[in-house]
């Protein structure tokens, strides 16, 4: 007789293998239903971004997509490199939503850069939802082969 | 890069590139569907866009992210509902989203049906 006070799956010694079985059996059974699901691609990753030291620059790189370019804002301040971009999403005029995955957001990042940069040369770029901002090191930054004498 | 070398060659075929969703929107009004996909750093070279079997099949390979990310490519395939009007499908790529309009058939078409009075 099961006692409602106690587990159920303990009241017998062979109801936690049925149990076990029962998890099984589900298991396979979603694994049959994958097989049959249509493969689908994973999803895209998160904004990516970089710096990327190049030797004698230094280079910033961020997808954003559906920035327009009056939108984004990139300003050097000593070794920080300040970044506001803004992604605005309209439905379009005449049409409701059947399904809205893509947000509109604003990004902000300041980023501490690892040398120094001369700010006189920064260039930004923004390409196919694809922002470039190029910062040349000063020359004292800049790599320098030493070398090595011989003794 | 050694270019003699073709395992290290900067852009990679397309079947080495991780295959990924694009974020979508989809919209409808009564003459048309309007989709939106972010494909940020899709050259329009690296982009085939087709419709087949009632789906919207689109493909896109990043070229634009060479030497600071790893390339994507993007896959999506969009069932649509029957009533497509094949000739009216428009594609525009612009900022790294890719805005794709296509049109209802004329028989699907929604049309404000005018009441006679009728005294």
């Amino acid at each position: 007789m099961l006692s409602l006070d106690r587990d159920w799956r303990f009241a017998h010694p062979d109801m936690s293998r049925v149990v076990r079985e029962l998890y099984a059996m589900e298991r396979e059974l979603w694994s049959a239903l994958d097989a049959h699901r249509p493969r689908t691609a994973a999803r895209r990753p998160g904004l990516r971004e970089r710096l990327v030291d190049e030797g004698s620059a230094l280079a910033y790189h961020a997808e954003l997509p559906g920035v327009a370019g009056d939108a984004v804002e990139v300003r050097v301040e000593g070794a920080m490199l300040h970044l506001r971009a803004e992604r605005r999403v309209d439905a379009p005029e005449g049409y409701k939503p059947l399904r809205t995955d893509r947000h509109g957001a604003t990004l902000s990042r300041a980023i501490e850069l690892p040398c120094p940069v001369d700010i006189g040369c920064v260039t930004a770029e923004l390409r196919a939802g694809v922002l470039s901002v190029r910062l040349p090191k000063v020359a004292a930054a800049a790599p320098r082969s030493i070398p090595v004498s011989i003794v | 890069m050694n270019p003699s070398n073709p395992s290290s060659s900067p852009t990679p075929s397309r079947k080495t590139c991780r295959r990924v969703a694009p974020t979508l929107d989809a919209f409808e009004s009564p003459d048309a569907w309007l989709f939106r996909f972010d494909v940020p750093g899709v050259a329009d070279e690296g982009l085939t866009l087709r419709f087949e079997a009632g789906r919207l099949e689109l493909d896109a390979a990043q070229t634009l992210t060479e030497g600071w990310a790893e390339p994507l490519r993007y896959i999506a395939s969009v069932p649509l509902p029957e009533g497509v009007d094949v000739e009216a499908i428009d594609a525009s790529l612009a900022s790294g989203v890719l805005t794709v309009k296509v049109g209802k058939s004329p028989t699907l078409r929604s049309r404000l049906i005018e009441v006679k009075k009728v005294n």
